[in-house]
């Protein structure tokens, strides 16, 4: 398959844990989320380690649907995961429009002021949330598909 | 989505009954949270029944909040750990009251609230 650069540093790539095609969706985001919930729980991953994928996941996935995808329905989506000792590495892979300036986004988190609630932000927390949540974001193109792929640490400081 | 409002003597209650609070019910959320509420008061929002919110939902929450105006107070109530989660890490816990339950949320809202 020719992959290059740190994904063929990696010695497990080519046997996921957990691997799942969908087409893409909110709907079938929703329900891949169910599945990947069971599938950890019943690979004896925590509860608080499945609760923080889940948000890492709903994030990244729904954000090819709307972004990547701007909605289309049908598109395939895919996504692999490897459970380790020391925490969980995800790939999703798309095969819709590059990430804006073929970067993931900085995802700071939006300002919170209690004392002016009309300021308050409705939106941004999608990549700040991944970004506190994971390690090692690595985001490219390889033949004509979005790679993403991340770290969830075991034991992560939020922030 | 499941979504129903209790009037109470002190505020309203606003119920949502489904496992996820996230981008696939957000917009309907919002619609649907403004007409129960439209006829003024405290709100609390309980959340109990809520497994997961995600950054569409926690943004339904802020938008529902701010469209309530400066003179309504808005409470959280029954969040799950997961929830929580989230609000905590984009700082939204410091904007909403927020209560183990609701009958807790019932009673900071006045005496005869939980009537």
């Amino acid at each position: 398959m020719g992959r290059a650069g740190t994904a063929s540093a990696l010695p497990d790539l080519a046997s996921p844990d957990l691997h799942h095609r969908l087409t893409a969706g909110m709907g079938a985001v929703r329900r891949l989320l169910d599945v990947l919930r069971a599938e950890m729980g019943d690979a004896q991953v925590s509860a608080e380690m499945n609760d923080t994928s889940q948000i890492i996941m709903a994030e990244v996935l729904n954000n090819v649907v709307e972004h990547a995808y701007g909605f289309a329905h049908g598109q395939p989506m895919e996504v692999s995961i490897w459970l380790r000792p020391d925490g969980i590495l995800c790939e999703v892979r798309d095969e819709g429009v590059p990430m804006p300036w073929g970067r993931v986004p900085a995802g700071v988190m939006p300002v919170v002021d209690q004392d002016r609630p009309a300021t308050l932000p409705e939106g941004g927390f999608g990549w700040a949330l991944v970004r506190d949540l994971t390690q090692d974001i690595q985001y490219w193109r390889e033949q004509d598909q979005n790679r993403l792929r991340f770290f969830i640490p075991a034991e992560v400081e939020a922030d | 989505m499941n979504l129903t409002f209790t009037e109470h003597d002190t505020c309203g209650v606003v119920h949502l009954a489904d496992p996820r609070l996230d981008a696939s019910i957000a917009i309907q959320f919002k619609e649907v949270f403004r007409t129960l509420t439209a006829g003024g008061g405290d709100v609390i929002l309980d959340l109990s029944a809520v497994e997961f919110l995600d950054s569409s939902g926690l943004g339904a929450i802020v938008a529902v909040y701010k469209a309530l105006g400066p003179d309504r107070h808005m409470a959280l109530a029954g969040l799950q750990p997961p929830v929580e989660k989230v609000m905590m890490l984009t700082r939204m816990n410091s904007v909403f009251a927020i209560f183990p339950t609701l009958g807790a949320a019932l009673m900071a809202a006045g005496p005869t609230a939980a009537e």
